[in-house]
């Protein structure tokens, strides 16, 4: 709501910046332990790390795997969503084990994901899709059973029916539920793909998180981190955009906070 | 009514210019006597709430002043209280009804536990809500809801009650209830009421004195006493003569702004509304 | 929620009975190592978790999730309703929370382990970090955006600041700051896992993972079962109190949509 305001907040930034100020006079003076470097260093191996590859090579392991994950979940939930939020028996059998799955912290999979898969990508992903999997499923399946039934009777009276309402009623109208249920799977995929990699990963930008701290190299470590949250930020930025953009219609999708 | 009666509100030249520049009232003087019903009317968005807002000193005006019993106001004062048009946003939901018809007197250290009880169990019956004193106000109907308000403002005993639109949200049939119960409270509490609306039949049938605003940035366009016998009577005082003569009167006055520029005549496109008000004269 | 999930119950149990069965079945006939049968996890989970095992491994996890939960709730409710009241503040604010929210709070735990080192307090500290976020941006967001009329009335019935805070702002607020503690929670129990899998010689995350290690296959899937149910518990738990507590919100809501 806030960012409907098209002036800058200065202000805002103004007292960001402030912030990094005190952080790297504290630091200089030595008030904080040796283990807070001053934001210069931090931000100067930000830049290093991102120029000579060390870590804009692991941005790229990073993204792939997120996005696979989070594509499969898309997938898998908006079918099993649409299946039953449609159909009642569907809905019946499944929705014991949703309740009792969904809880459950998706981390506790990662020793059964590397039982299964070892210790690569595929692992990651499939522990990143289990997590993305519950906000979009329930979602989709709110949004599909939220449809105006007057709307599905409009569309039989013209005769649209069968797939082709599916396709042409159904999705539309839980389209807004649904991108809302995908932008928290993303917000979790991320956090999901980090914490694989800091884990058990072999690679990615997690890894290089857990390798720079038992290395003792903490500027690079930190630039890492504070890359991290570059990164969640500008997906976020992506989303709220690509949302507004497809379910422009829905005055629930104009008036919601981020 | 009360002509002999003491100049209970009184505000002086008041304009309010927001901080963005927009100016919404540009000079209001008017007055409220004790005891008195005062209507003040204007199309919509002509300023009106901002102008409430300002007399209580809600807001701060940019010029001009208000006084009550002769004082200069910058605080909400204790003696006057402001029912809002939108009921689900002023009243509290986390509370009962009782709850929140007692919850202002809190502050009232002249008032034992039980005054304070008592008190709001009379503004509840008065409104005639006794059954409802323990449901929560989402449990009502709108009218329902607008009551607890007027109760809650009652209970406080104010001398002046401003009332902010407040049966604009309800059907017809309630509002004409609402309308009669706001009388009757005036009659039976003796407080002074200030109203600000934009259905004229509404102003001229509950009023002592009508003050006609125009489009903003809004004036006085004229003060018009209403004779009407009294006690009011939804149909009696509505086939009256006089009062079909003052609310045509009123009409005419909005209306030649209307046709003063062709910025005013959009503004009144859009306005429904006052279409439904001129279809039914004799409601 | 729950509205939908109770009806039926008849074709989900039938369900998971049909689902257990056949990985029963299943099990017992391939004979590996990794899907070990039904029964098996299950003993296993009977004799691990009602054994001193559980006072070991689950009550430090259950504690340190307590006391970091609690924290952040208690900092993310009063900073967020602090700087929801005023509008300035928050506008300042703005970045530098987004900015932090938008970390993902496990990249945090190395940090932690650096500063503090591996013991109770590092977790304590990491959950409350993480947690705190989501608390205290929606407690900001339920001040900021309590209605007008709301803090008029206040002032006309002459409230101080202090007493509209306490009686109009944070009444208000209530029912963001339980989304916002919703999310804290399901964040907390993923930070204790984390934490324990990087840096622990205890808990639960230390115990999957170790098992994991060590090829203790019945007792890894037992560990997550418990894992399961705890989550389910506290959500459930959370919900009940939540309905309870926000009768009010749930009733007016109910009433307009």
């Amino acid at each position: 709501m806030q960012k409907k305001k098209s002036s800058i907040n200065w202000g805002g930034y103004g007292v960001f910046l402030v912030c990094i100020v005190l952080v790297e006079i504290v630091a200089r003076l030595g008030w904080l332990t040796s283990y807070v470097p001053p934001p210069t260093q931090v931000f100067a191996a930000l830049f290093t790390g991102l120029f000579n590859g060390d870590i804009s090579s692991q941005i790229g392991v990073t993204l792939t795997v997120y996005v696979r994950g989070l594509a499969l979940a898309t997938c898998l939930a908006i079918t099993i969503g649409i299946l039953m939020g449609t159909y009642r028996p569907v809905f019946d059998s499944l929705k014991i084990i949703v309740e009792f799955l969904r809880p459950v912290p998706s981390v506790a999979m990662i020793p059964l994901a590397i039982l299964f898969f070892g210790l690569g990508a595929t692992m990651r992903i499939s522990v990143i899709t289990y997590a993305a999997f519950w906000p979009m499923l329930i979602n989709t399946i709110y949004g599909v059973r939220a449809i105006d039934p007057l709307a599905l009777d409009v569309a039989r009276n013209f005769g649209i029916t069968g797939a082709e309402a599916l396709w042409r009623v159904t999705l539309p109208s839980a389209v807004a539920s649904i991108a809302t249920g995908f932008r928290i799977s993303a917000t979790i995929a991320l956090i999901v793909t980090i914490t694989t990699e800091l884990i058990a990963g072999n690679s990615g930008i997690g890894f290089y998180i857990s390798q720079m701290e038992q290395a003792n190299r903490l500027p690079p470590m930190y630039a890492a981190i504070i890359l991290t949250g570059i990164l969640g930020y500008l997906l976020n930025l992506f989303y709220f955009t690509l949302e507004h953009k497809v379910v422009f219609w829905t005055p629930a999708a104009r008036e919601r906070v981020t | 009514m009360s002509n002999a009666s003491e100049v209970l509100l009184d505000v002086n030249e008041l304009q309010k210019r927001y901080a963005d520049g927009t100016l919404a009232v540009q000079e209001i003087t008017l007055n409220v006597r004790e005891r008195e019903f005062v209507s003040i009317v204007g199309p919509s968005g002509c300023g009106k709430t901002t102008l409430l807002k300002t007399i209580c000193a809600l807001l701060t005006p940019t010029k001009g002043s208000v006084r009550l019993h002769g004082e200069l106001i910058t605080e909400p004062p204790p003696q006057m209280v402001l029912v809002f048009q939108d009921y689900s946003r002023s009243l509290f939901p986390w509370l009962s009804v009782t709850g929140n018809v007692v919850f202002p007197l809190r502050k009232r250290k002249d008032m034992t536990q039980a005054d304070k009880l008592s008190a709001s169990q009379r503004a509840i019956e008065a409104v005639g809500l006794t059954k409802f004193a323990k449901h929560y106000p989402w449990q009502l109907s709108g009218g329902m809801q607008q009551r607890v308000a007027i109760a809650r403002a009652i209970a406080f005993r104010p001398e002046i009650l401003l009332l902010d639109e407040p049966f604009a949200s309800v059907d017809a049939l309630t509002r004409a209830d609402l309308e009669d119960l706001t009388l009757a409270l005036r009659n039976e509490f003796g407080i002074t009421m200030l109203l600000v609306t934009h259905d004229i039949d509404e102003a001229v049938y509950l009023s002592d004195r009508v003050f006609v605003l125009s489009t903003p940035p809004s004036t006085v366009l004229e003060e018009i006493p209403i004779p009407l016998s009294q006690p009011r009577d939804q149909v009696a005082t509505r086939s009256e003569p006089a009062f079909l003569q003052l609310r045509n009167h009123i009409h005419g006055l909005i209306g030649k702004k209307k046709d003063d520029g062709m910025k005013s005549f959009v503004l009144e496109q859009t306005i429904p509304r006052k279409v439904e008000l001129e279809g039914d004269p004799v409601r | 929620m729950t509205k939908i999930f109770n009806r039926g119950n008849a074709a989900g149990i039938i369900t998971v009975i049909v689902l257990l069965g056949a990985w029963q079945v299943i099990a017992m006939w391939k004979q590996t190592v990794y899907v070990p049968p039904v029964s098996t996890i299950f003993l296993t989970f009977l004799k691990e978790w009602f054994s001193p095992t559980f006072h070991q491994q689950a009550v430090p996890s259950l504690y340190r999730m307590a006391v970091g939960y609690f924290c952040a709730s208690v900092i993310g409710i009063c900073i967020g309703i602090t700087i929801g009241s005023f509008k300035r503040i928050y506008q300042l604010l703005d970045p530098v929370l987004q900015f932090w929210r938008a970390i993902p709070a496990t990249a945090i735990i190395p940090v932690g382990i650096l500063l503090i080192g591996i013991g109770d307090q590092m977790k304590m500290v990491v959950i409350c970090f993480g947690a705190m976020w989501p608390i205290l941006i929606n407690s900001a967001d339920g001040a900021r955006l309590v209605p007008t009329e709301r803090l008029d009335t206040a002032r006309i019935f002459g409230l101080s600041n202090f007493e509209t805070l306490i009686r109009v702002i944070v009444p208000s607020a209530t029912p963001m700051i339980a989304a916002g503690m919703r999310t804290g929670l399901s964040i907390a129990f993923i930070m204790i896992v984390v934490s324990e899998m990087i840096g622990s010689t205890d808990g639960l995350g230390y115990y999957i993972l170790q098992a994991q290690r060590t090829f203790a296959i019945p007792e890894m899937y037992g560990g997550i079962l418990l894992l399961a149910i705890l989550g389910f518990l506290l959500n459930t738990g959370f919900v009940q109190i939540e309905r309870r507590v926000l009768a009010w919100h749930y009733g007016q809501s109910a009433r307009t949509v």
